[in-house]
């Protein structure tokens, strides 16, 4: 049931987005791939993460390897449902080490009075240097950033790129494309919109990796992964918007640390 | 036609600027850019400037008054190469009415996210102005094109600020930022020491090649066709190499 309270509009957690529905049936991202759970990762059983439930929280983080591939590390598929309020989804999907392909990241975390959005393609080099990695990674996103970005929640205060969202994080901030999409959005429609973009975003990111080829070049190698160590480490080892510390009292340092490894 | 009263941005700038001492070049990369200091052409008139300074390779500034329409005007600080400063890039379009596209920002010579001692030093200091012009009316992602974006830091300011003929106070609003920048940078300089670390010069240097390259690929075609008719293809193709 759709609440209208003045200009914004609650939404009851009962009709909120189940992620992975909309992500593995609504919108069939993966259609033709065959994902296979990952059960170990980093030396971790992943097992607490395929499922779980705490008092106050319940969900799950899977991660999957895609069946023939070498170039995907991880694609990562999580909700975390907090006291039946709050829905806290996210998907992504990390490149193996022998490719440049970017990080993508999406979060959707949606409560009554508005869904929190943040998606992007996080270079995994520095684009000013290595032009052509903007051209080739980031360019193709420009069509639905542009349509996406004058989204209502998106330029609530004039600012897409690295929005307010973001704000208080500049290390966040620094790991974050010219093409992000990043806010708070209210209406309900204006919510599946933006989901949409962030599909139509995984849909670029799946494209580009069909096409991609591994690095070849050992020094353009080693500053990526010296940049892909260093985003990792910030995300993992960092509290944003306090959601460092709620993990951790819901879950204990060892979970903690498990979900973090399988979403960054 | 009622005579235009632009912003006093290129006048505001260099009252800043003064303190440090400018030495006007009259040749850059081998090329005589005398010509470029003063021009005037059926369509427009103009100057593009280039200085040395104390730690500073080049600071560029110009102005560009198009059919008396539009005026575009500009200010690129590039540091020596010992010196791991940001650059200061300020891009100013004043229409005679409508929108001012106002830009303004302080481009690192470092990946601030591998270097996060720089950003702490470099942009960080920013963050205070970034947030308060957060407010500032037109505000709007760089959306022109996405090499410009692509080199801004997470710290830029710009916006498509709306003005009424002879409406200074919006003008004036618009360019504070480039102001206040402006002095953070300047605080900087005041305070910047050689790059010690060999490898970190290096980085620098490449990174600030590759704004260089990256203007220089990009812009020169959107200058020549927008406005290379009216200034001159050679003044034009001068202000390129003092600019970028």
């Amino acid at each position: 049931m759709k609440v209208f309270m003045g200009s914004s509009i609650k939404v009851e957690y009962k009709d909120m987005t189940r992620f992975f529905k909309e992500i593995f049936e609504t919108y069939n991202l993966f259609k033709g791939l065959e994902l296979v759970p990952i059960k170990t990762y980093e030396g971790m059983d992943t097992t607490p993460a395929w499922d779980f439930k705490v008092p106050d929280a319940a969900g799950f983080y899977r991660a999957y390897r895609v069946e023939g591939d070498d170039e995907i590390d991880k694609i990562c598929v999580g909700e975390l449902h907090y006291m039946n309020r709050a829905i806290y989804n996210l998907l992504t999907i990390m490149p193996t080490d022998d490719y440049d392909l970017p990080y993508y990241y999406c979060e959707y975390n949606e409560f009554p009075e508005y869904v929190a959005i943040a998606t992007d393609l996080m270079p995994l080099v520095d684009y000013v240097v290595y032009d052509g990695y903007r051209v080739k990674y980031l360019d193709p996103l420009e069509s639905i950033w542009e349509k996406s970005k004058d989204l209502p929640g998106f330029t609530e205060e004039g600012r897409c790129f690295l929005q307010r969202r973001f704000g208080p994080w500049p290390w966040a901030k620094t790991t974050l494309s010219l093409m992000v999409l990043d806010g708070k959005i209210k209406l309900p429609d204006a919510r599946r919109k933006a989901l949409d973009a962030s599909i139509e975003y995984a849909k670029i990111w799946l494209k580009l990796w069909r096409e991609a080829e591994p690095v070849k070049d050992p020094e353009y190698r080693e500053e990526m992964l010296t940049r892909k160590r260093i985003l990792k480490k910030c995300y993992r080892d960092r509290d944003r918007d306090s959601c460092r510390e709620v993990m951790k009292k819901l879950f204990g340092e060892e979970r903690l640390k498990l979900f973090m490894s399988l979403i960054f | 036609m009622s005579e235009t009263k632009w912003a006093p941005y290129i006048k505001r700038l260099m009252e800043l600027l003064k303190p440090l001492k400018l030495k006007e070049l009259d040749e850059l990369e081998g090329k005589d850019i005398r010509p470029a200091k003063s021009f005037k052409t059926p369509m427009g008139y103009g100057w593009f400037k280039a200085y040395k300074a104390d730690k500073i390779r080049k600071v560029c500034i110009g102005d560009f008054y198009f059919m008396r329409r539009v005026r575009y005007g500009g200010c690129m600080i590039w540091p020596e190469d010992d010196y791991e400063l940001p650059l200061y890039a300020s891009d100013w379009d004043e229409p005679r009415t409508g929108k001012i596209h106002t830009l303004v920002d302080l481009f690192p010579s470092v990946d601030p996210l591998v270097h996060e001692d720089y950003r702490i030093k470099y942009s960080d200091v920013v963050e205070p102005l970034w947030n308060k012009y957060s407010t500032l009316p037109g505000l709007t992602p760089e959306s022109e094109a996405s090499w410009g974006r692509g080199m801004c830091s997470h710290v830029y300011t710009t916006a498509m600020v709306p003005t009424e003929p002879g409406d200074m106070n919006s003008k004036l609003l618009a360019l504070e930022p480039h102001l206040e920048y402006l002095k953070v940078w300047i605080d900087l300089l005041k305070k910047a020491e050689p790059i010690k670390d060999e490898k970190r010069r290096k980085e620098v240097i490449r990174r600030r090649a590759a704004f260089s390259k990256n203007y220089r690929k990009y812009f020169t075609p959107i200058i020549l066709d927008i406005v290379g008719a009216a200034m001159g293809e050679a003044n034009a193709k001068l202000m390129m190499i003092i600019m970028f």
